[in-house]
């Protein structure tokens, strides 16, 4: 039947993207004298069966010369490596009337308004292997969306296996820092949950339009996608004669009940405000309760778009364990952050992005100038700069910042979109 | 070695191993050896016939008047307990400020390391900070640990210790009994303890482990060689810890009254490794074997 109607439905739609980055470190103290390669290619498709019935995807390959990546796919993000290909979202889109959407298959469920830290993310996981190229993963999941009028409501359902996001690699493991810290091997194990019908997520989103306001209700229940990381048992061999202790790093995704609110308004033409705030509850032991709020404000001018940001955690109340490592999840507890970013359709564009955790301890630049040579082909010279004031952090203590106290990566960067 | 890390701090040392803890507990019963070493042995083999005596089950026999008094009384039984050492424990292991003992380890491999234990605190309280550092033949250290212990007169508790190799630092609870006094001959003292450890750069919380540790008086000897010399009276403490998941460490460790560990023979998975003095300084008197 499928195939009966897709043969009177438009034809699909392909597009995509080939990168090629490569980059170093001038910073002796970083990384030292080398060069780093990646490679990245990425193909977009949709299409319909029929007018109710729709398709679209996204697969990406990738490859590089660090050791990032390793083995052809990996299945719910199992693996501590990248695999180097992926479907990052493959969907059938079902639409029985103009109000409901009916979507099942791999899927990005966002509900975040804001580029980076987005509180109200709480179910799509990302690849993290480089911390500066995270790559959002579609989750395996059937989701239900109705809107009518200026209300809309969206229901996630994952069904019984949990994904995680796919944690830093290379100097920015957490592993790393830590072993780095007591001069000895560690074994750093993922734990992940298995599959059965207790661990399916759930994620519902209710909202409205009144007038320019957007305003939303966010709800979640399930696991955070975003490790944090406990002890293990040490692993205790006899070398010598003597108890060899190693320590195991456990990088553990806890229980999330999550609640909170999205909202966007726009004042004027040229400005847009927009605040999220979404409060985290576990019911696990090592696990405190926090309320992540951000808030932004952009300004577009022609050209020109510029928005800044500010982020806080508040913690409320704390947990009774203690963890190794809080995780990304609270790295940052007082950031602001921003962006301006000049597009102007023409050869040339640039983007310059930046935060600063107001207590001192982190700052980020990320310089951005492209110049299109070619139809679509576009080069780019981009920067990297990490400045972490403290060897380690007076609210998440060891981060994956910590390993780099100083970062300087410049590269460049081949693109063409076809 | 002697004061040797204890279990607690190898489950922090994530790339070194560590000798057993049972030194201290050794020396202890080195110096009840000294003390009352010979009676008591005598005594002890002649408890269950004194009972039997006094009971009225068997005759008088020989060998079983403990105190040469001509009669079998209540104070042959007193005297037939086999206490090895009564005295307060830091009678058995002196731990005064820049008290120093050094060791030579002999691994199962052969290879031989210097072992040096300084005493670099110590409060009236009781309390009281070892340094204990190992080096190899290129004076390359090996392990590096600054132990704490409590000395309450007639118990010697391990609290912990900080690993300056690894920076981490280990605290137990509760507190592990490393010495009971008075030692005797048979009389076990055991604790479970429960250790975390942390980095001491930020107090990154790094792990746990549980263990047991057992402590066993078992005689005076006679005399023992090692490197230092040849030590009369040493009382002889066997000791065995059990961390979860690992083989079962134990200790044949020997303490010279007025010195401290003088012998420990640590024994895991078959492999022995031997630590034995090779010198020190008292008090601010050199160690001499007696």
């Amino acid at each position: 039947m499928l195939g009966a109607r897709a043969a009177v439905a438009a034809a699909p739609a392909l597009n995509g993207a080939v990168q090629y980055e490569t980059f170093g470190y001038p910073d002796s103290g970083t990384q030292g004298p080398r060069w780093e390669n990646f490679f990245a290619a990425t193909l977009r498709g949709h299409g319909q069966f029929s007018s109710t019935l729709t398709w679209q995807f996204e697969g990406r390959a990738v490859a590089d010369d660090v050791d990032f990546t390793a083995g052809a796919y990996s299945l719910r993000n199992a693996s501590r490596r990248r695999p180097y290909l992926s479907l990052i979202t493959g969907v059938l889109d079902y639409r029985p009337s103009p109000e409901l959407r009916v979507s099942v298959g791999k899927q990005i469920a966002n509900w975040s308004s804001f580029d980076e830290i987005q509180p109200a993310n709480l179910m799509t996981p990302r690849d993290e292997s480089d911390v500066f190229r995270r790559v959002e993963l579609g989750i395996p999941s059937i989701s239900v969306h109705y809107g009518s009028g200026g209300t809309f409501a969206e229901l996630v359902v994952v069904p019984l296996a949990f994904n995680p996001s796919r944690l830093p690699q290379g100097r920015w493991n957490i592993g790393t820092t830590i072993a780095r810290k007591l001069g000895g091997s560690f074994v750093e194990r993922q734990d992940l949950p298995p599959v059965r019908l207790n661990e399916t997520q759930a994620g519902a989103r209710v909202g409205t339009h009144w007038g320019g306001l957007e305003a939303s209700v966010v709800g979640y229940v399930g696991r955070d996608t975003a490790a944090e990381f406990v002890p293990g048992r040490f692993i205790i061999t006899v070398v010598n004669g003597r108890l060899k202790f190693t320590p195991q790093i456990i990088d553990h995704f806890p229980l999330l009940r999550a609640g909170g609110i999205t909202a966007s308004y726009p004042l004027g033409e040229r400005w847009l405000l927009r605040v999220e705030s979404v409060y985290y509850n576990s019911p696990e032991r090592d696990r405190d309760d926090f309320l992540h709020s951000v808030a932004g404000i952009e300004y577009a001018l022609d050209d020109w778009r510029i928005v800044a940001s500010y982020f806080r955690d508040d913690q409320t109340v704390n947990a009774t364990e203690a963890v190794t490592n809080k995780g990304e999840r609270r790295f940052f507890q007082s950031f602001i952050f921003g962006e301006v970013r000049y597009d102007a359709g023409r050869r040339l564009r640039g983007h310059l992005r930046a935060g600063y955790d107001a207590n001192g301890e982190f700052l980020i630049v990320q310089p951005e100038v492209s110049y299109r040579l070619w139809r679509t082909l576009w080069a780019a010279l981009f920067g990297e700069i990490i400045q972490a004031n403290r060897s380690s952090y007076c609210h998440n203590k060891t981060s994956y910042f910590d390993a780099i106290s100083h970062e300087d990566r410049l590269g460049t960067r081949i693109e063409y979109d076809f | 070695m002697f004061y040797t890390r204890p279990p607690i701090r190898s489950k922090c040392s994530p790339s070194i191993g560590y000798r057993s803890a049972c030194t201290l507990l050794v020396l202890l019963a080195g110096t009840a050896a000294l003390a009352f070493g010979r009676g008591a042995l005598a005594a002890t083999t002649s408890v269950d016939t004194l009972i039997q005596v006094l009971f009225g089950d068997l005759p008088a026999s020989d060998g079983v008047d403990a105190n040469n008094d001509g009669a079998i009384t209540v104070a042959d039984v007193v005297l037939a307990v086999p206490v090895l050492f009564e005295g307060v424990v830091s009678d058995l292991v002196p731990h005064a400020v820049n008290d120093q003992l050094v060791y030579r380890d002999t691994d199962p491999l052969g290879v031989v390391t210097t072992e040096t234990t300084t005493v670099v605190s110590s409060d009236p309280g009781g309390a009281f900070v070892i340094d204990d550092e190992e080096v190899d033949n290129n004076h390359q250290i090996i392990t590096h640990e600054l132990q704490s212990y409590t000395d309450s007169g007639m118990k010697l508790l391990y609290d912990g210790y900080t690993d300056e190799v690894n920076n981490a630092f280990t605290t137990c609870s509760p507190p592990l009994r490393r010495m009971v006094m008075p030692l005797i001959a048979g009389q076990s003292f055991s604790t479970t303890i429960d250790c975390s450890v942390y980095s001491t750069l930020d107090g990154t919380y790094i792990g746990d482990s549980n263990e047991t540790d057992v402590f066993t008086p078992i005689e005076i000897v006679d005399s023992i060689e090692v490197a230092a010399g040849t030590f009369t009276h040493v009382v002889h403490i066997n000791g065995s810890r059990q961390v979860i998941g690992a083989a079962l460490e134990t200790h044949e460790s020997y303490f010279a009254s007025g010195v401290g560990p003088i012998l420990d023979l640590m024994t895991i998975g078959g492999q022995t490794t031997r630590t034995e003095l090779e010198s020190g300084t008292i008090g601010g008197v050199p160690v001499v074997p007696r």
